[in-house]
């Protein structure tokens, strides 16, 4: 038997290096914009049907980019 | 007399202390040298000096350890061995056995060249990586995985801490001891890869055939090629010290030198994932197996011990496998392996057996019986843990019910290559 302690913090570094090259993705900050429901907001952040459309918006915007090339 | 009855019980406390996981391991060591230390003196069994003595005489293996886990810690950080796994795992098809098999030979290779938990933390992030990618369940080769890593951890001097021990204290090579170990790691990989493959014939197949580029893994490719070039110099060196004689420990330390310097990772960042608790741990156990040696309580036991072999010479080897086995399986293994040293000394100067082939016996043991429990090993602790975020617990039972047959093969195994060795 051994000891581990200290590992989560270390395992929780390699496995976000990893998950990107596994599945890209990028981190944005979406700050809350004026005149809407902060919790209603804050539940984005877990709601597939909007990370749907973000993912669809980035398919647009960057083909919108590469015509514009 | 009575400081043979002092230091045992001390010794049996220490024992009791690790077995339970009160404190931890190195302040139970610290605790457990500190007292040896004491009454030592106060019994005149040993001078101040003759404690320096305990810990310069190993000096090689100390230097070796920590150089080691520089080089580790600089090359996990290199991206090396996440590009190996990707490169590995990349356009395999869809077969789940085959994918498995490659999974498991890569946790081989791994814990090969890092220490098991590193090993473990890479595969095991990898493997959780590619499940969420996949949308399957990969929980079950998750707790494989985990017993690979002791069957890796055996191939190599530089595998695991007590392979280090055990090469320092019978000047055993690097080549030699890759020469003894690779043969029995590869049979037990090839046999385990076997038995895990029968268990997945039902598995449904991969989703998708992985498409990754193992550059994605690589923050920098100069530091990833530095950090590489440097690893294979040190590993031709360590190839090379049979003959150069130049120390493996000063090679190990110049090596992690040369990472620390050319790894463009600022050097306080690698000295503070160093683990160090390790390094107070090893130490200490120097001290408190050097103490008993000199008072004379290791001697005691291993002439009962002796006794016993005198009559059935043969068993000895295997009865060291299994004893070590059986230890690790609750203990940790580098305690185990300091404490046996002496006693196996002792044991093969008496009965006159080969030295050597106690010396691998104790390896087996100790590498492999890590697979008997759940706590048996820090890379079995870390993947129940993983599958403890998951929701999935491991009992005792069920690992025993499931998984103590790989340990079971193994350990069989390896008895049988040690008599192997005996023979030839």
């Amino acid at each position: 038997m051994s000891n581990s302690s200290g590992v989560p913090e270390k395992f929780e570094e390699i496995r976000s290096e990893i998950e990107k090259a596994v599945i890209p993705h990028i981190t944005v900050k979406i700050v809350m914009p004026e005149g809407v429901n902060k919790e209603e907001f804050l539940k984005l952040e877990e709601d597939e049907e909007f990370l749907q459309a973000l993912g669809d918006f980035t398919k647009k915007w960057l083909k919108k980019r590469q015509d514009r090339k | 007399m009575m400081i043979t009855i002092i230091f045992s019980i001390i010794f049996a406390l220490i024992l009791i202390l690790l077995v339970t996981g009160s404190y931890h391991r190195s302040v139970v060591a610290m605790l457990g040298a500190l007292l040896i230390i004491a009454f030592g003196l106060e019994y005149g069994v040993f001078g101040t000096q003759d404690v320096v003595g305990f810990v310069f005489d190993n000096a090689d293996t100390i230097a070796l350890v920590i150089g080691s886990m520089i080089l580790c810690e600089a090359l996990g950080r290199s991206g090396l061995f996440q590009f190996v796994g990707l490169s590995l795992i990349s356009n395999i098809g869809k077969s789940i056995r085959w994918f498995a098999a490659i999974m498991l030979l890569l946790t081989v290779f791994l814990s090969a060249f890092l220490n098991n938990i590193t090993a473990m933390l890479i595969i095991g992030a990898l493997t959780l990586s590619l499940e969420k990618r996949l949308e399957m369940d990969f929980s079950e080769l998750i707790i494989y995985e985990a017993i690979f890593t002791n069957i890796g951890g055996l191939m190599l001097m530089i595998s695991s801490i007590p392979n280090l021990i055990v090469a320092g204290e019978f000047n055993i090579g690097f080549s030699r001891f890759a020469v003894v170990c690779i043969p029995l790691s590869l049979i037990l990989t090839v046999v385990s890869i076997y038995m895990v493959m029968r268990r997945m014939k039902t598995a449904a197949p991969l989703k998708e055939n992985l498409e990754i580029d193992p550059w994605s893994a690589v923050k920098d490719k100069k530091v990833f090629y530095r950090a590489s070039l440097i690893f294979i110099l040190v590993m031709i060196f360590f190839v090379l010290n049979d003959i150069l004689h130049i120390g493996l420990g000063l090679i190990a330390i110049a090596g992690a030198t040369a990472m620390l310097i050319l790894s463009g990772e600022e050097p306080e960042s690698i000295f503070r994932d160093i683990d160090w608790g390790t390094i107070f741990f090893l130490v200490s156990f120097f001290i408190i197996v050097g103490g008993m040696e000199q008072s004379g309580v290791l001697e005691v036991f291993a002439q009962d011990v002796s006794a016993v072999f005198l009559l059935f010479p043969a068993l000895a080897y295997l009865f060291t496998i299994l004893v070590c086995g059986a230890a690790s399986a609750f203990i940790d293994n580098i305690p185990i392996t300091i404490t046996l040293i002496p006693i196996i000394k002792y044991i093969s100067g008496k009965v006159g057996l080969s030295i050597e082939t106690l010396a691998w016996s104790m390896v087996f043991g100790a590498n492999l019986g890590g697979n008997f429990t759940p706590i048996g090993s820090p890379s079995i602790i870390i993947a129940t843990g993983m599958l403890k975020r998951k929701g999935k617990n491991i009992s005792f039972y069920e690992w025993f019910r499931k998984y103590a047959v790989f340990p079971c093969v193994h350990l069989l195994l390896a008895g049988l290559y040690t008599i192997l060795l005996v023979v030839i």
